[in-house]
């Protein structure tokens, strides 16, 4: 993906985004619970840094935003709570209560270190060279 | 690929769901908006992201994975840009599609990966994504 936008943005192009990730300096076991606890978007990866200079972009400004992850998380299982007898009539009971405990399951793994969230920006080069897509 | 089917599965049977009024309740106290949103970009994260990605009337906006168009028909709607949609679950860009109309944004709707996406070149002045696969 990073790639692909890299390409289709114009030269001096922005690109902001914002993305749950597996913390950096874990061990197998613990990157294997990460991936398990994090949306199905969550996979073990060299890192964005390293990922956004390969797909062209040179100065990338990353910004841990976990603590508010966090809290929204949070703010999802009280709201639901809040509108269980609603959102069970909507959903079922047995959806209801999966995605109450994968998001209970996303704090867990917050807490406990191994899940990140981070709000990334960078640039497209505004001189046009030769890319690397 | 059976993964992604699974997810897109599960994307589309959700994004049914989020114009019910008891999941846009949620939505408004959770996030502060009710575009029908599955990611956990709040409000005051994306006013944030759009000052960042410097979006003014004229400027044209990708939101890849943009689900039922939280944020990026927010950005273009607080900004004057203009905005494309990408994401795979259609049932998702349904419901940006009549969020577009509704709040007359200039945009539209294109089911596509945001692997492969079907754009020419320096297409786009900007580009944004919420939680999506990098």
């Amino acid at each position: 993906m990073l790639r692909a936008s890299h390409r289709v943005l114009k030269p001096g192009g922005t690109i902001c985004f914002v993305v749950i990730a597996v913390a950096d300096g874990l061990s197998r076991n613990m990157i294997a619970a990460a991936i398990e606890a994090g949306p199905p978007e969550v996979e073990a990866g060299p890192g964005y840094p390293r990922l956004m200079t390969t797909a062209g972009f040179a100065a990338v400004d990353m910004v841990d935003v976990t603590e508010d992850y966090l809290m929204t998380l949070r703010a999802w299982v009280r709201e639901w709570d809040a509108e269980s007898t609603a959102l069970r009539r909507l959903v079922g009971a047995d959806d209801f209560a999966e995605r109450q405990a994968n998001r209970r399951r996303a704090i867990k793994a917050v807490k406990e270190g191994l899940l990140r969230r981070y709000l990334i920006t960078s640039a497209k080069d505004p001189v046009v060279q030769a890319s690397a897509d | 690929m059976g993964n992604l089917d699974e997810t897109v599965a599960d994307r589309n049977e959700r994004y049914r769901l989020v114009e019910n009024e008891a999941m846009r309740r949620v939505e408004r106290r959770v996030i502060g908006c009710d575009y029908g949103a599955t990611s956990y970009t709040t409000r005051a994260q994306a006013d944030q992201m759009a000052g960042l990605l410097d979006l003014e009337p004229g400027k044209l906006l990708l939101d890849i994975g943009s689900g039922a168009g939280w944020p990026g028909i927010y950005f273009a709607a607080a900004t004057g840009a203009r905005v494309v949609l990408t994401d795979i679950p259609w049932d998702g860009l349904r419901v940006a599609s009549r969020r577009l109309q509704r709040d007359q944004v200039a945009g539209h709707v294109l089911a596509a990966s945001g692997e492969t996406l079907p754009f020419r070149d320096g297409s786009f002045d900007a580009v944004t994504s919420s939680d999506v696969l990098c």
